[in-house]
């Protein structure tokens, strides 16, 4: 371990006289100001390669374990829990009649409430529709009452996009409600 | 010297960077296996908390709903239940298959910890308010049993003793182990340091404690003493690989350090991270540990280095494309 510090210290050292040389010759500002980082620059690059807690030596002779690909990221627009994925299906029983078991009585209380569900999900979804460019007021936690006019929803309706939001502190031109915080919205239709 | 396989001897380290939080992640917990794998969940000052596949580090979903940073996660046995604890005061249960939020415990103050029993009916919860809550979830809005006794904010709060016994770490530097029945202080650590970071391993009843810059294992039922450890750099999280065979400690240095049990010895030390490390795990199988860190990134490191698994792929000398 001595021996490769000493080595990394000697190698630093050179590069801080081989630039101190250089200084002298080139007495401008900027590059005053520029080979002063390069010392720093080379110190890092230098512990970069000492990286791994290996001696210097051995950098050269290791190669790096190859990766297939990078772990996925977060999508940006998604909270995630994709419903297709098999462990979803597995422990989250639907209510849809799946196509190997349920009897045929159950199976048409199973159809019987996914035609409710629909049914509601799709007046769900007209309300917003209906609701675009009027004004709305939303009661909110805290007996917070705001009036805006609605613009959209993201497609999670985890926001809403408003526009002319009157709020205590002013009218905001552009705003965006977080819909956990929205208890009700009411609206002329 | 410990053995290492010749392969490992010729390959680098290659971490996989799992990327999305954009604050610190100051704790992270792995599930058991199941039947999918296992996963991940990590919890960050962002108040967005994620989960992860164990064995890839792919994002499955973010939790969200809390309103503060989220400084403590964990993931039942069967990686079907989520619980978090945050600065907002409250800790949260949620259903970790389709990321809803299934239950809000509200506290008196920021919640530090939290621990599902082995049979997920009953969440341990812990923080500044220096009392320790069990809550029923099978009974949500019955009153949590509570255990006071620590003089200061608790760190860390976990079951052990096959859920009979609570152990407990907080900043008053002590370390009490309680009986979840008759409330009581059984057994208690006293430290110079303030307690940094506790595991828990169930096989062999180990506490894995760390405290500035030691190490220290202890035998979870005695609060026995079994060896002590220490590091270069203050260390704030550590853990001990399911075998027993080596331990991995990651803190203020940045660096993470892998070291045989048997012999103490330093056998590697990582650089990767941009910041401290906050915390350090072992998978449930061993293969991998993961670490957490104030560059808000979680790392993934292969225990057997140039192994094969999940995204790591061994290339024998000779075989470049």
């Amino acid at each position: 371990m001595e021996s490769s510090k000493e080595q990394h210290l000697f190698e630093t050292e050179t590069c801080l006289i081989i630039l101190n040389v250089a200084f002298d010759q080139y007495n401008a500002s900027l590059l005053n100001y520029f080979f002063s980082f390069l010392p720093r620059l080379m110190t890092f690059i230098l512990e970069i390669k000492r990286s791994s807690g290996l001696r210097f030596r051995r950098v050269l002779n290791e190669t790096p374990v190859s990766v297939l690909r990078l772990p996925r990221g977060p999508e940006p627009n998604s909270r995630g829990f994709d419903p297709t994925s098999p462990r979803f299906i597995a422990l989250c029983p639907t209510t849809l009649p799946s196509s190997s078991s349920s009897s045929s009585s159950s199976g048409s209380a199973d159809e019987e409430e996914q035609r409710l569900r629909a049914e509601l999900r799709e007046r769900f979804l007209r309300t917003l529709l209906l609701m675009t460019g009027k004004r709305v007021r939303f009661d909110m936690h805290e007996h917070v009452r705001v009036h805006a006019r609605f613009g959209a929803s993201d497609i999670d309706v985890l926001n809403l996009q408003v526009c002319d939001l009157e709020t205590p502190l002013g009218v905001q031109r552009e705003a965006l409600l977080r819909s956990q915080d929205v208890i009700a919205c009411s609206f002329e239709v | 010297l410990p053995y290492r396989s010749p392969v490992s001897m010729a390959m680098r380290q290659t971490p996989l960077t799992c990327s999305g939080h954009t604050r610190p992640v100051v704790d992270l917990a792995f599930s058991g296996i199941t039947p999918y794998g296992y996963f991940l969940i990590s919890a960050c000052k962002d108040g967005k908390p994620m989960l992860r596949q164990g064995d890839t580090g792919d994002w499955i979903g973010t939790f969200l709903g809390h309103k503060g940073a989220v400084w403590g996660a964990t993931l039942n046995k069967e990686a079907t239940k989520a619980a978090t604890a945050a600065a907002d005061f409250t800790a949260k249960v949620w259903d970790a298959v389709t990321g809803d939020e299934v239950l809000t415990l509200a506290h008196k103050h920021i919640v530090k910890s939290v621990n599902f029993t082995q049979d997920s009916n009953c969440l341990l919860t812990g923080g500044n308010d220096k009392v320790l809550r069990i809550y029923d979830l099978g009974k949500p809005e019955a009153e949590p049993q509570e255990i006071a006794g620590h003089t200061s904010a608790i760190k860390k709060a976990l079951w052990c003793n096959n859920d009979q016994q609570i152990l407990s770490a907080a900043d008053d530097k002590t370390i009490r182990l309680w009986d979840k029945n008759t409330k009581e202080a059984v057994k208690s650590l006293s430290f110079d340091a303030s307690v940094s970071s506790m595991e828990y391993i169930p096989d062999g009843e180990v506490l894995v404690i760390t405290y500035g810059r030691t190490i220290a294992f202890y035998k979870a039922h005695s609060l026995d003493l079994i060896k002590t450890v220490d590091a270069p750099a203050s260390i704030h999280s550590a853990s001990l690989h399911p075998d027993k065979d080596f331990f991995v400690a990651g803190g203020d240095d940045f660096k993470l350090y892998k070291y045989d049990y048997t012999t103490k010895e330093e056998m590697e030390s990582y650089k990767g991270h941009f910041g401290p490390i906050h915390c350090v795990r072992f998978s449930p199988d061993g293969e991998l540990y993961a670490s957490g860190s104030e560059d808000g990134t979680l790392r993934l490191w292969q225990t057997a280095v140039g192994k094969t698994y999940g995204l790591w792929k061994c290339v024998l000398p000779g075989k470049f494309t």
